[in-house]
């Protein structure tokens, strides 16, 4: 048995060493095959961290390709297809990069009907409440709604008995008066502009841009204006320009539309504008002075305050826009008004306009503008405006950019112009009051 | 035997704490030829060796933690795969039906293997010879002559008793002393 037991322990010890020293070299790591086995009994490929960083990564990048490719869509769009009743003021602004866009085709009519009037002096005006008469020798083509008008002293019964009545008024007190510049060089965004415009000045309405946009007042052999020569080129023509869209320098946009005047400071970055509604009679303009930095701004109330009370009869064409829904405050009400609602208010009236600026580039923020009218003496009146924001800025992952805007907006109002109540035949409405649709996209 | 300089195996195996993949797979590269070497001793084959050497590993990375940098990380790591190779052994147990020897029963005279002949033979062919061994008998093997564990360890780590310890180490090395005859014959 020793013999055994020493045989065995040679045994072993031979074949220990052995099996101890064996090399394996032919071996190869298989490290793919490891890994499956890993992450199968839960071992994450990437650490939390390391997530994180990829998720941030992903979100700056998402970001910056929206940022890069997106081009605003042209949100007045679906807005300039419904002809808005009235003599609203038809304009559709959005701004496209850095390129003003104004649509305004549908619309059409009427820039003729004020360029015919602008071709008109107050007394030719005056005497074409005579159906086709001849005036300084020529014979003049009366719009039906003027006749009607002179027959039937009320408004002409269609879409667009406001705005022809508001011409006819006009035309009728020869209250047809060049508009002044609004635009004063060298202003910077932010900047309060002021506007010295002599009330009742009685000179014809010239209109604008008509050398650029290629309108002309041919005459035929009859001496009739030609409609069809009368059709503008709207100002978006102008502003298609390349050289516009090329200058550098806050270039100037002129339109008039309408009775209302607007004119926009572009530059690539920020819109400073001057917004011009009016009334029926006597007619109002408010020149508003606004600078916008982000997002979409979109005003178009049409107030309607008859004896104090808003009328909501005039709700014929609201424009549906859940984005930018105002609210109107009168002595301390608020009043929920939907785009489109006409208002009309007295001297004296003050409210408020707030509403959330539509959201563009995770902008959000809510403004309220208030203002007064104010009729200091029988000539001029006054708006005050101020405006004050609640709101904050976005804060943009993509750019790293965090900005808190600010703004105040001033507005100031030129002489109106002075008609009897009575003869506007609306004895109830002291003021038709608008605030043009204004829509202005502002871009990185 | 060391195979990387401490410092940089202590930089390893911190990263592996932190359960980095980076760090993981320096691990894996540097010892798996380690852990193959040790896990084919108790494989049938290549392919079973290579599996214990994976679920070795992921045991390693599971339980790094529990490593104590005061000892021998070579040591602690070979106890993993040894451990491995026996679980994987429990674990398909009833699929190994190697021929037992039953022994009590036979009168069969064992061969004698002169230890000049086993000097001669090699390390490789010894390693085949041992993997025909039934498991039980592998592993006691393995674990006795080896690994130089007593009859009572063993008996603890297989869950058996000291006596079959004993007798599958007997049985193993009848068993072995047969094939090398066979080869030899």
């Amino acid at each position: 048995m020793p013999d055994e037991k020493m045989e065995n322990k040679i045994f072993d010890q031979i074949i220990g060493d052995k099996l101890r020293t064996v090399q394996q070299e032919g071996v190869t790591p298989r490290w793919t095959k490891m890994k499956q086995l890993l992450r199968a009994n839960g071992f994450k490929l990437f650490s939390t961290w390391d997530y994180f960083l990829f998720g941030i990564l992903g979100l700056s990048l998402a970001l910056n390709v929206v940022l890069i490719f997106y081009k605003p869509q042209p949100v007045a769009s679906h807005l300039m297809a419904k002809k808005i009743p009235g003599n609203s003021v038809r304009m559709n602004t959005f701004v496209k990069h850095d390129t003003l866009v104004i649509a305004d085709t549908v619309y059409e009519h009427k820039v003729i009907y004020q360029k015919q009037y602008a071709a008109l002096s107050a007394k030719r005006v005056m005497a074409m409440q005579n159906t086709s008469q001849r005036v300084g020798g020529k014979r003049m083509h009366m719009p039906e709604s003027v006749k009607h008008y002179s027959e039937n002293n009320k408004p002409y019964a269609n879409k667009k008995t406001t705005e022809n009545l508001a011409v006819t008024q006009r035309a009728k007190s020869g209250l047809i008066y060049k508009d002044r510049r609004m635009y004063k060089p060298g202003k910077q965004p932010g900047d309060s502009l002021k506007f010295n415009v002599p009330a009742q000045q009685k000179v014809g309405v010239t209109a604008l841009n008509n050398k650029k946009s290629g309108v002309s007042y041919k005459k035929r052999n009859t001496g009739r204006l030609r409609r069809s020569d009368t059709t503008a080129k709207l100002p978006a023509t102008l502003l298609q320009n390349k050289k516009i869209n090329k200058q550098k320098k806050p270039f100037v946009v002129r339109f008039k539309l309408g009775a209302g005047l607007e004119t926009a400071f572009i530059t690539s970055k920020r819109i400073t504008g001057t917004m011009v509604s009016y009334g029926i009679a006597p007619e109002l303009r408010l020149t508003k002075r606004f600078a916008v930095y982000s997002g979409f701004w979109i005003i178009k109330p049409h107030f309607n305050f008859a004896n104090g009370l808003l009328d909501f009869s005039s709700f014929s064409d609201v424009i549906t826009d859940t984005s930018a829904v105002h609210e109107v405050n009168v002595t301390g009400t608020i009043y929920r008004i939907p785009l489109g609602v006409r208002v009309y208010f007295p001297v004296g009236s003050h409210f408020e306009i707030s509403g959330y600026s539509a959201v563009n580039y995770l902008y959000f923020g809510k403004q309220t503008f208030s203002f007064e009218i104010k009729n200091p003496d029988e000539t001029h009146l006054l708006v005050h405006l101020k405006n004050s924001y609640s709101g904050f800025g976005s804060v943009n992952f993509g750019l790293g950019a965090s900005y808190i805007w600010r703004d105040k907006l001033s507005f100031s109002l030129l002489p109106h112009i002075e008609i009897p109540l009575e003869k506007t035949g609306a004895e109830k409405i002291k003021y038709e009051y608008f605030i043009t649709r204004f829509i202005i996209s502002w871009h990185f | 035997m060391s195979f990387v300089e401490s410092d940089r195996l202590e930089k390893i195996i911190q990263g592996c704490l932190r359960k980095k993949r980076k760090s993981q797979k320096q691990l894996y590269e540097l010892y798996y030829r380690f852990g193959f070497a040790t896990c084919r001793r108790y494989a049938r084959n290549t392919e079973e060796a290579e599996e214990m050497v994976n679920n070795g590993f992921l045991k390693l990375f599971l339980n790094i933690d529990k490593y104590d940098p005061n000892l021998k990380f070579e040591s602690w790591a070979r106890r993993v795969f040894i451990n491995v190779a026996i679980d994987y052994y429990r674990k398909y147990a009833n699929d190994f039906t190697g021929d037992h020897l039953d022994l009590d029963n036979t009168t069969v005279m064992l061969p004698v293997v002169k230890p000049e002949i086993l000097e001669k033979l090699s390390n490789g062919v010894i390693l085949k010879c041992v993997a025909q061994l039934p498991p039980s008998y592998r592993i006691a093997f393995n674990l006795s002559v080896v690994e130089g564990y007593s009859h009572p360890e063993i008996a603890e780590i297989l869950q058996i008793s000291v006596g079959s310890s004993k007798s599958n180490l007997s049985k193993a090395r009848a068993k072995l002393k047969t094939i090398l005859a066979e080869l030899y014959a």
